[in-house]
């Protein structure tokens, strides 16, 4: 196989705070192949923010990488400084985030937005650079470039505005993208369009793609493989059939039921109960215990480790310990794909 | 039997005039009645009016033409007497999208819950109406320890439930939601549709429930309306809306759900529709209760 483009070894994040440590990420262990899609899905506060702009080193200096190891396309950045990171973004790692009015300067035209970004990086002429930016804006899908170029970012709609985005993060090449809930602020048909690009970019281009999202009915659609996490851990992770078809953590079996698209006709949306735990002082055991109706006894105590399910899917639940009772996921969960197919 | 009307709008119309060549038709005659106890669900893309509809029934516009009745009196215009105004503004409640702007972030969550008294002046009774502040707060499923609490301290999902219970403080017979989820994480969200699903059944009052989100208002609506352009392009009960959509734009919103299976998901086809493509003019009766532009 060959080898991924990223790839964390038990990286933990946190966060120094005049009221204690805050462990946003507590020991992750993943890796993206290349041109591979990989979803990230948890509720807010989960850590999945804080993960991605932790390898690109974007926090604020009050986090630290408390350990573990992040390595980029082969190369070990974890101590990289500002001034190394800065030949790697855009280059080698990018990223999109959920509002494009952050990334985007109101009042400059779109199409030196995306040259200067180009213009960065490289030494080219205005014109080569400019050449470049409408083979960008074609890529996105942003037809007319010609006329759009020259047109500031108040001009488009949410969804054109966030094709510019990934134009700008899309100007070097870079080898891997980190979406951070690029299709949250749009409508559903809009981000439809929108993850249609995504794969369809991935597919011209071959680049590895971590989507993070709250919403496990919206990744399916473009997901190679998901990983669930709460509390800064990934509680289960796999490919997306099996995770969809066969999730096996409690939690995962909460985030799936509370689909609207998966309720009974009449019936009521489940909802998991409570909120996710405060990470200044995690529990000792497993941190989802709180709010799980499966708890074991053993989960309020001990952490539990990765269980294997198969070669590439793993959980971590103490319900999977052969000692453990056996405990049927909700009927709703498995009746597996086809389902909603007469629709 | 005949169930009381709550409120009506009439071919109602709201326009923004921008300049004197550009005027925006946010609202464009749109007309729906909701009847008590019933559940009126909107559906509709960013800028489609739904929010505009909100505020205009809420009285905050004055309609540009069209007119929209509670009980059988104006919501706007110089007809309604002021204590008119001011039965309809107890009597109709909204639940907003942003939690953090639509509470005070300097008063504790005991102020403002109990302001609407403070404001209508009701009761005098002071234990009489902190054992109702209790009450709301354990409906919306908060206990007294978040009574000193400022909004800041709450989770967006509490703050919501604290706009809820405010809500329903002074026993509204209409509740206007406009977009209360849609900031929300998907787990919470399915929360607040269960509290409201819950506190509707209970306390049977009737509501506008406003979403970008079909699949969500499947559930909490008797009837849906989908909006496009400031036009409601069809409206008809829950049920029938999602097992025989008419409208090919509602079609095309209801191909766009997402649904958690990706073997499904990645094969699946949207369909487009045409936004450009010109509206009707009617909105016809194609079977009872079911009614498409055209």
């Amino acid at each position: 196989m060959d080898e991924p483009v990223l790839k964390l070894e038990n990286y933990a994040v946190s966060f120094d705070t005049p009221q204690g440590e805050i462990e946003a990420v507590r020991g992750v262990d993943l890796s993206v192949g290349k041109g591979e899609i990989l979803c990230i899905v948890g509720e807010s506060g989960c850590g999945k923010t804080v993960m991605c702009r932790s390898v690109m080193k974007l926090l604020p200096r009050i986090a630290r990488i408390k350990h573990g190891r992040v390595f980029l396309n082969g190369e070990d950045i974890t101590d990289y400084g500002e001034k190394e990171m800065r030949t790697l973004r855009g280059n080698v790692v990018s990223m999109v985030f959920q509002d494009p009015m952050i990334t985007l300067n109101p009042t400059i035209p779109i199409g030196r937005q995306i040259t200067e970004a180009i213009l960065k990086h490289k030494t080219m002429s205005r014109k080569d650079a400019k050449k470049r930016a409408f083979e960008l804006l074609t890529l996105v899908g942003i037809d007319d470039a010609e006329t759009r170029f020259h047109l500031q970012p108040h001009f488009f709609s949410g969804g054109m505005r966030q094709r510019c985005v990934l134009a700008v993060a899309l100007a070097m090449s870079p080898k891997l993208l980190f979406a951070d809930e690029p299709t949250t602020a749009l409508d559903v048909t809009v981000a439809t369009k929108m993850l249609d690009l995504l794969m369809d970019i991935r597919k011209k281009t071959g680049i590895s793609i971590v989507f993070v999202s709250h919403d496990l009915g919206a990744v399916a659609r473009i997901a190679d493989r998901v990983a669930v996490m709460y509390a800064g851990k990934i509680v289960e992770i796999g490919t997306a059939e099996e995770v969809y078809y066969d999730p096996r953590h409690p939690y995962t079996w909460g985030l799936l039921s509370s689909l609207p698209s998966l309720a009974e006709e009449n019936g009521e949306l489940h909802s998991i109960p409570g909120m996710p735990p405060q990470l200044l002082a995690p529990p000792p055991g497993d941190a989802f215990a709180e709010r799980n109706k499966y708890a074991l006894a053993i989960d309020y105590e001990q952490m539990p480790p990765m269980f294997k399910i198969t070669d590439t899917h793993f959980a971590a639940t103490w319900l999977l310990d052969k000692r453990a009772p056996e405990v049927k996921p909700p009927v709703f969960l498995q009746s597996g794909s086809g389902k909603w197919k007469k629709n | 039997m005949e169930k009381e009307l709550i409120i009506e709008a009439r071919n109602l119309k709201q326009y923004f005039r921008i300049s004197d060549r550009y005027t925006i038709r946010a609202v464009d005659g749109v007309s729906f009645q909701i009847h008590s106890g019933e559940v009126l669900g909107l559906v509709g893309e960013t800028g489609c009016g739904k929010s505009t509809i909100a505020r205009t029934l809420a009285g905050i516009y004055q309609p540009t033409e069209g007119e929209v009745l509670f009980g059988n009196m104006p919501v706007s215009g110089k007809n309604a007497s002021k204590e008119q105004r001011k039965k309809m503004q107890r009597e109709m409640q909204l639940v907003f999208q942003d939690s953090s702007a639509a509470l005070n972030p300097r008063m504790t969550v005991e102020k403002i819950v109990l302001e609407p008294l403070r404001i209508q002046k009701t009761t005098r009774d002071r234990a009489a109406s902190r054992q109702r502040l209790l009450e709301l707060l354990s409906q919306v499923g908060l206990d007294d320890t978040y009574l000193e609490k400022y909004p800041n301290e709450l989770s967006g999902g509490q703050r919501q439930r604290v706009a809820i219970a405010r809500s329903l403080m002074l026993h509204p017979k209409l509740i206007i939601a406009d977009e209360p989820i849609s900031s929300m994480d998907i787990s919470i969200q399915a929360q607040i549709v269960t509290l409201f699903q819950r506190l509707q059944r209970e306390q049977g009052f009737s509501m506008l429930f406003i979403a970008h989100d079909l699949s969500v208002i499947r559930f909490i609506s008797d009837t849906v309306g989908v909006m496009l352009h400031g036009r409601i392009v069809e409206l008809a009960p829950s049920k029938e809306l999602f097992d025989h959509p008419l409208h090919p734009y509602t079609r095309s919103l209801l191909s766009a759900i997402h649904v958690p299976d990706p073997i499904y998901e990645r094969s699946k086809k949207v369909i487009d529709y045409d936004r450009d493509s010109p509206l009707g003019t009617v909105l016809a009766e194609r079977s009872p209760g079911h009614f498409v532009l055209e």
